[in-house]
């Protein structure tokens, strides 16, 4: 099986590591290791990248399953399949300004890497905020481009050098590593998903 | 430069896919279904009759009379529609296949490119589990043809699926978004909408239940243990008896099912299908029931088909290692081009000539003239001579 997880730049999480090793998967080469790469222990292909290249590997057939953020997946998932939510590394997607930034008179302004996330829920307030898509929406708001950020919590809260102070104002959604699959695997490969989906599941209410 | 999403395609690869459209015509024919071919430009409002947005997002323009074209997303709509133009005199079924291209923008997200062949068939005027078998065996058939040995086509049902979402009581508003959401395969999208109408928490686990079910034909029993209302259990009946027959026909082992299987366009009613071989992670082919869609022309007159892509089809064919047949190449012929009588003569003899100038360089094999005989040379440096007749005969002609 070809399985992709997404960790950008960084080392998988260990908490998802261990979720798959309890499922049988050979995982130990993997800890420690940064994306992107590329190991074959055991029969297993494990692609370490970005959320958008595992799902573009699973869209197009070449990964038969990954592992990616469900966040990534509110913004269009491809082809692929939501399998399995396996309850780790979870996370809110929030809506986060800096009080000294905004302004009654003036329309609000907010950088995301989640655009259709942040739509839906200022879809849900009645809000209209001008909604600015980016790859680091903490330093959109530094630079003066947004008075705040929709952005995973975990990332307010890291150090970002020049980021600035933000405060959290609302969830926009809750967020967790999903197992996903490709279209064709699922299908051809039906028998091999089971097993691992099962396996999974019982590993995830163990833990 | 050509526009973006278009693509110019040059031999040997319109070789591999004239071979894979004359195989497919052929295993159509052998079924009885008459190709037909509808024209580039339809009436925007035709394509618009089938309330999909991609359908509806070709590219549009005006004829002289100011009526708005498109040119056409889609040969489904295009056959619905000429069945009820021309065809609403003659005795149903009707069975007709095509092989032709559709133009839609350029969407590689979904891996659409912006023209696109499909070798499709489409049987109207039958509303029936065995003409949902038929079409399901003949795309089983028209794969086998092509040479596929692994191959997977997945069945489900959209009415089956409609029925339970009726179950859940939406708010007609909500259950539009719902069921757009359920096409996109939007989750979040389906369990807000589903926590704002305050569904029952009961009915959204058999929901997220079903959506799961994929496998084999174990998932028929799944699947009627999870019904919930008799629209359900008839359309389960009617699977499973397209299951019985297809696999009568020869092509059970090929077939799985899954209940989350939705497809993009809007129109289809009943059966849908996919199908899938190794190494091409989109389908080689889709399709199913779309009673209904006729109407829209005014002719209400039941419908099922599908489509195969052709390039994800010759893709699949590649990574099977499956050798395509096509025209033979062309042999060069030094001289030829000087002397077309001796062209001709070898082409009367059954062989695919290239002329070229005298003393153009060529690579064997390749004929040679001598006088009034000609010299065939192979690749392998073995020379063989004689009349046109011997040439062809030592080519295999």
């Amino acid at each position: 099986m070809r399985i992709g997880l997404a960790c950008e730049v960084s080392t998988p999480p260990a908490e998802v590591l261990d979720l798959l090793g309890a499922a049988g998967l050979p995982v130990s080469m993997l800890r420690g290791e940064t994306a992107p790469a590329l190991f074959h222990p055991n029969g297993v292909t494990w692609f370490l990248g970005s959320a958008a290249d595992v799902l573009s590997g699973c869209d197009r057939g070449a990964l038969d399953a990954g592992v990616v953020g469900s966040d990534r997946l509110f913004e269009g998932r491809l082809g692929v399949v939501d399998l399995l939510d396996l309850r780790r590394c979870r996370d809110d997607l929030v809506l986060a300004v800096m009080p000294s930034a905004v302004h009654a008179d003036r329309r609000l302004r907010v950088a995301t890497r989640h655009p259709r996330a942040a739509a839906r829920h200022f879809g849900a307030t009645g809000e209209q905020p001008e909604i600015l898509v980016v790859d680091e929406p903490l330093l959109a708001s530094s630079l003066g481009m947004a008075d705040g950020v929709v952005e995973l919590s975990a990332r307010l809260r890291s150090d970002v050098r020049g980021a600035p102070l933000l405060e959290p104002r609302a969830v926009v959604a809750s967020c967790s590593a999903h197992l996903v699959a490709s279209r064709s695997a699922r299908v051809l490969r039906r028998h091999a998903f089971a097993g691992l989906v099962g396996r999974l599941r019982v590993a995830r209410e163990e833990a | 430069m050509i526009p973006e999403g278009m693509r110019d395609v040059l031999p040997p690869q319109t070789v591999r896919l004239r071979a894979v459209e004359d195989l497919l015509r052929a295993r159509f024919a052998a079924y009885g279904y008459g190709e037909v071919r509808t024209p580039w430009l339809e009436f925007a409002a035709t394509l618009e009759e089938a309330e999909d947005d991609v359908l509806s997002g070709g590219y549009r323009l005006h004829d002289e009379q100011g009526h708005e074209l498109m040119v056409r997303t889609d040969m489904t709509v295009p056959v619905a529609r000429m069945a009820a133009d021309r065809c609403d005199d003659v005795p149903l079924p009707l069975r007709f296949s095509y092989v032709a291209p559709s133009i839609r923008p350029w969407a590689p997200q979904r891996g659409q490119d912006g023209e696109f062949w499909q070798a499709g068939a489409e049987l109207l005027g039958l509303d029936s589990a065995e003409a949902d078998a038929e079409c399901v065996a003949l795309l089983c058939d028209a794969l086998t043809g092509l040479g596929l040995e692994e191959f997977t086509v997945t069945l489900g049902s959209a009415a089956y699926l409609m029925a339970l979402i009726d179950s859940l009581d939406l708010p007609d508003d909500d259950r539009e978004t719902f069921t757009a959401a359920f096409g996109d395969r939007d989750y979040p999208l389906l369990e807000s909408v589903a926590g704002n109408a305050a569904v029952d928490e009961d009915a959204l686990k058999v929901l997220w239940r079903i959506i799961e079910l994929s496998g084999g034909e174990e998932m028929l029993g799944q699947a009627r243990r999870l019904a919930r209302n008799d629209v359900m259990e008839a359309a389960l009946a009617r699977l499973a008896r397209v299951r019985d027959l297809v696999d009568e026909a020869g092509f059970g082992r090929h077939l799985a099912f899954d209940f989350g299987l939705v497809q993009e366009l809007g129109y289809y009613s009943g059966l849908i299908l996919e199908a899938y071989a190794p190494g091409v992670g989109l389908p080689l082919a889709s399709g199913g029931r779309y009673d209904g869609l006729v109407a829209r022309f005014e002719w209400d007159i039941p419908g099922v088909g599908f489509a195969v892509a052709v390039d994800r089809a010759s893709d699949a064919l590649a990574e099977a290692g499956v050798p395509l047949v096509g025209a033979p190449a062309a042999v060069p012929f030094p001289g030829g081009l000087e002397a077309p009588a001796r062209a001709a003569e070898l082409r009367r003899a059954g062989i695919a000539v290239l002329a070229l100038p005298e003393g153009a360089a060529a690579e064997p094999p390749l004929i040679v003239r001598r006088g009034g005989a000609y010299t065939l040379r192979l690749a392998d440096g073995r020379e063989v001579g004689g009349d046109a007749a011997a040439v062809a005969a030592a080519l295999g002609a």
